[in-house]
């Protein structure tokens, strides 16, 4: 066993051996005519092993900016943090809401602050009274406006899809589909990525709606196999069956037996 | 120590006088009324922001500038103490600097009044500082330019937003004349008229001290940024001035 001088460094070798805990993700977010979707992934991983299952990744800065998380999990909530304690502040002031721009700026001037000690990529999404923006924030800290962005390691998968698949003026439930549609893509794909589908909807009117999607479509033969396991299983949801059906026993996944029985049985 | 009740309690600005006064405030505010007169307007779609200077001397070439570009689409123009004015100008414009740096976006003319406005306060509560001499106007448009903003900081730290305003020795003659105008109709042309107007009709004949009139503002034709006025308007407008109090000693 090796000796560490201290508690710390005996933590960061055994982080560097396991390669942190990071988001290895697919974040998501799209404008559409009334407002702006963001969605992602729900799995957090350290190197193989997964630490999160229901990882909420989509961080609430102000009551209509949401931001959504890729990197380091540890960096990008500090940073998360602190910038929504500085648009509080911010907004106390300006005695109104404050822009996407400033919250997207401020995240990104901090990550490039601390561009040495910390991996952040962030997609800043939200409505001001300008409208639904979102912003980039990836690595180096630029800060790019689009009117969709896709990030994370699930990302790479799934460019060709969206490239062909986005159009202007979608309305809210297209383009929550096609957020929803191409997360699953990327969550099929990518070993780092998966889970359920978290999405905010934030609208015009400043309302903010916040969606879990459980049963993610599917689109590949393989991903439709391992679909029907885990659903005989008993680990998704039905599909939506004849009223027949329905009553249709399902088999448990564990059996859990109360203690002390084994050992009194034969 | 002299005689009589508050004597002794003006020295510093860390003391309350007996009846609950902090004269050293109301000093400072005194520095303002011994002053040249400053003016602000909020027209329709503009901002015009003037300022009398008197000629101290006969040799001086040229006054120097009294209104201040804070940041690209804010002015100020200021009544009392001349350096502690330019303190205040530079301290706004690092404001404006650091809010900009800060969050990147133009700080909101409102949003600087009120900061300069803590920063005018804090110099009224303690004994080691001297409150400032000065009332400063500010003016301009904000990020979205959808609505001039017009605001006054007095010593006392009182920040107000205004749709005239006026200070220095004539502040109450000024404000009578600001009071008859029509200023949700005011346009920009006609704004600098009227301030230049009222400058000049304000102006103690009797001391017979010559001044320079100095006009700024910020409209729709400046592309909504703080500029001076340009020479041919300002000519134009003190040319119309004169001849309008010609008129009036006439009748």
């Amino acid at each position: 066993m090796q000796a560490f001088a201290t508690p710390e460094q005996a933590f960061h070798e055994a982080l560097k051996a396991k390669g942190g805990v990071d988001l290895g993700t697919s974040i998501m977010a799209c404008r559409f005519n009334g407002g702006v979707v963001c969605g992602s992934d729900s799995r957090t991983s350290t190197g193989s092993y997964v630490a999160n299952r229901i990882t909420d990744k989509l961080t609430q800065l102000t009551p209509n900016i949401y931001v959504c998380r890729s990197g380091s999990s540890a960096d990008t909530q500090i940073l998360s943090d602190y910038v929504r304690y500085f648009l509080e502040m911010h907004s106390l002031e300006l005695d109104n809401r404050c822009s996407v721009y400033t919250a997207a700026h401020m995240l990104g001037d901090l990550a490039y602050q601390y561009k040495e000690q910390m991996q952040t990529s962030f997609l800043v999404a939200g409505v001001d009274s300008t409208g639904p923006h979102i912003f980039c924030v990836p690595l180096g800290s630029p800060v790019i406006e689009e009117p969709w962005s896709i990030g994370g390691s699930g990302s790479s998968y799934i460019y060709g899809h969206c490239d062909a698949t986005y159009r202007e003026n979608m309305t809210q439930d297209e383009c929550i589909q096609f957020v929803t549609n191409a997360l699953s893509l990327a969550m099929q794909r990518d070993g780092s990525s998966g889970g359920v589908i978290r999405l905010a909807v934030m609208t015009n009117d400043f309302k903010v709606e916040r969606r879990l999607i459980t049963d993610p479509p599917s689109f590949s033969r393989a991903s439709t196999a391992c679909k029907t396991a885990r659903r005989r299983l008993g680990l998704l949801s039905p599909p939506a069956l004849s009223p027949s059906l329905v009553f249709l026993p399902r088999f448990p996944l564990f059996v859990v037996s109360a203690p002390g029985r084994a050992a009194r049985s034969p | 120590m002299s005689h009589g009740l508050g004597s002794g309690y003006d020295l510093s600005a860390g003391t309350y006088s007996q009846d609950g006064r902090v004269f050293q405030v109301e000093y400072a505010a005194k520095a303002v009324e011994n002053s040249g007169n400053a003016i602000g307007i909020r027209g329709r779609d503009c901002v015009v922001l003037g300022v009398d200077k008197p000629r101290v001397s006969e040799m001086l070439v040229r006054a120097a500038p009294k209104n201040a570009t804070l940041s690209q689409n804010i002015g100020m123009t200021s009544a009392g103490l001349v350096a502690d004015c330019r303190t205040l100008a530079n301290w706004c414009r690092e404001e404006c600097r650091s809010y900009k740096n800060q969050y990147h976006t133009e700080i909101p003319v409102r949003v600087l009044s009120e900061r300069l406005s803590l920063e005018m306060q804090e110099h009224t509560t303690t004994s080691y500082y001297r409150p400032y001499g000065a009332t400063v106007i500010l003016g301009g448009f904000d990020e979205d330019h959808t609505k001039p903003q017009l605001f006054m900081v007095e010593p006392s730290g009182k920040s107000f937003g205004y749709r005239a305003c006026s200070c220095g020795m004539n502040q109450s003659p000024a404000r009578t004349e600001l009071e008859k105008l029509d200023l949700p109709n005011l346009g920009a042309e006609e704004a600098v008229m009227t301030v230049a107007r009222i400058l000049h009709q304000i102006h103690d004949e009797s001391k017979n001290l010559a001044f320079e009139l100095e006009l700024s503002w910020a409209c729709a034709a400046t592309g909504f940024r703080h500029v001076p006025v340009p020479p041919e308007l300002l000519a134009r407008a003190e040319e119309a001035a004169k001849r309008f109090l010609e008129e009036r000693d006439h009748a």
